[in-house]
């Protein structure tokens, strides 16, 4: 940006000058051969930045514009699914307590999820506490295991006295 | 007692939705903050906040045209001045030049106090709308992204910092000492009649305008093009995250089907009532500046079609050219808006891939 205000504050001085020079000049061949001169000037002032040109600048800013686009893309990404994991992981536990409730049982859940090679949350883990016979525990297990996909070595149960 | 049962299940069943709709975008609550300073609150409909920004301007236009209008009478009083001095001159071209000189000088000084102020005004409201910015854009980006289109959105963040900074480095750096170096042709110009000096002015000015036209045309050409481009990436990313859900055990598909669609419902309510909240605050952030600006160019620019009728056309030239440099300030700080404004706008139009 300065260097486009240095050349068009060249180009206008050169002007100003010509101009001034021109209003000096005796008529006759002496003034035809001045304007002659006065438009070689001012044709340099124009075209002198040309030789000066560096598009090496302007090609390493539009590198770290890409790149900064790149980072914000993933920053983006990053935020989205931490918030969608979340919801996911409520998702989740709130259908184990929905089919828990039907069957008249009351418990906490929590889900672990990760994500897949895919893209998609899925369950890893889960934690199920409360107050549960085996009979009924066998029956929770069943539900996760056969609707979630979580195998039965990942359901943790927490009583509560193990619970802190 | 059985309907009872069915009932609680059915709202805690419709419960999950709502819940899972609420997002937490980080900065949203400063957002609200800020544009509550701006009269903008969190439940103001765009019609009813655009109503309100005109009954403000309308109340504020009667005192800013007052105000003007002293200084218009100021200038048409020096304008009559001079043109009496050059009817009981002698009338020789040495006259007429000191009273030209004169009159050029006493215009230029008259208006210079207003030019500053006008230019400072301008760029202190691109600095308000950036400082706006830096805090709405990134909640836009967020909740944009969280309707899936992640790509979409960076470009548009991206392409909107770039263009204002853009802007505003062109308005310090290049734009405002241009606009002083025409008022200044414009003067010699008036004062000694070289036509060499009207047309550096005009290129002065020509040069601001196909500055500030590139500038914009560049942004929304590339908004245009990279939101295209970047919507095609979404949308495939979108389509493929669709297939691996179907492949999925059904119960677990339903589920992130279900996630998804509440918070794409949930993040696209929330783009719209935030988007137009930002219009609105853009939009009063500008509202006094340009009122003013525009008043002053009218203003200017009606003094000099009055003195042309009385006056000699060259200081008459010079009132209405410096009617146009505030009509170049206009056109800087209304860019600045538009960008803006288009990135919104944008942002709130994009369709969930």
């Amino acid at each position: 940006m300065g260097a486009v205000r240095s050349w068009l504050l060249t180009v206008i001085a050169a002007s100003l000058i010509c101009a001034l020079a021109d209003a000096l000049m005796p008529p006759g061949a002496v003034r035809r051969v001045g304007r002659l001169v006065c438009g070689l000037v001012l044709l340099g002032a124009i075209l002198t930045p040309l030789a000066r040109l560096d598009l090496s600048g302007g090609q390493r800013w539009l590198e770290d514009y890409l790149a900064s686009l790149e980072n914000r893309e993933a920053e983006l990404a990053e935020t989205v699914n931490e918030q969608m994991k979340v919801i996911i992981e409520q998702e989740y536990a709130a259908y184990i307590v929905d089919k828990t409730a039907r069957l008249g049982l009351t418990c906490g859940i929590r889900v672990e999820c990760g994500l897949s090679e895919e893209g998609l949350y899925l369950p890893l883990r889960v934690r199920i506490s409360g107050a549960l016979t085996e009979g009924e525990r066998a029956r929770i297990t069943q539900i996760i295991r056969e609707d979630l996909g979580v195998p039965e070595q990942e359901q943790l149960y927490i009583t509560e006295e193990d619970t802190p | 007692m059985r309907k009872t049962i069915v009932f609680c299940i059915l709202a805690l069943l419709c419960a999950v939705p709502a819940r899972a709709a609420e997002l937490s975008i980080p900065g949203l609550d400063r957002v609200w903050e800020e544009a509550e300073g701006y009269g903008v609150g969190e439940d103001s409909s765009l019609n009813e906040g655009l109503s309100n920004l005109f009954d403000r301007a309308l109340e504020q236009l009667g005192g800013l045209f007052r105000a003007g209008l002293a200084t218009a009478a100021r200038l048409a009083a020096v304008v009559l001045l001079c043109s009496l001095a050059q009817s009981v001159g002698e009338g020789g071209e040495s006259g007429l030049q000191a009273v030209s000189i004169a009159g050029a000088l006493a215009i230029t000084t008259l208006t210079m106090t207003d030019m500053a102020v006008m230019i400072g005004m301008g760029r202190d409201t691109l600095g308000k709308m950036e400082g706006f910015s830096s805090l709405l854009l990134p909640v836009m980006s967020v909740l944009t992204a969280a309707t899936g289109g992640i790509t979409g959105a960076a470009v548009r963040q991206g392409a909107t910092v770039l263009f204002s900074q853009l802007l505003i480095t062109a308005m310090d750096r290049l734009l405002i000492p241009l606009v002083y170096a025409y008022v200044a042709a414009s003067c010699a110009y008036a004062a000694v009649g070289n036509p060499g000096l009207k047309r550096t002015a005009g290129l002065l000015k020509g040069t601001i305008t196909f500055v500030l036209t590139a500038l914009l045309l560049a942004f929304v050409g590339y908004l245009t093009a990279s939101g295209a481009i970047a919507g095609s990436v979404d949308a495939a990313a979108v389509k493929a995250a669709k297939l691996a859900i179907s492949r999925a055990i059904p119960v677990v598909g339903g589920i992130l089907a279900d996630a998804s669609e509440s918070v794409l419902a949930g993040a696209g309510a929330l783009r719209g009532t935030v988007g137009a909240a930002g219009l609105l605050v853009v939009l009063a952030i500008c509202l006094t500046p340009f009122l003013r600006l525009a008043l002053q160019y009218l203003l200017y620019k009606g003094t000099a079609a009055l003195c042309a009728t009385v006056a000699q056309p060259r200081l008459a030239a010079l009132i209405d050219d410096i009617g146009a440099a505030f009509g170049l300030v206009l056109g800087m700080t209304g860019a600045g808006a538009l960008v803006l404004l288009v990135s919104l706008v944008s942002a709130v139009a994009a369709v969930a891939p």
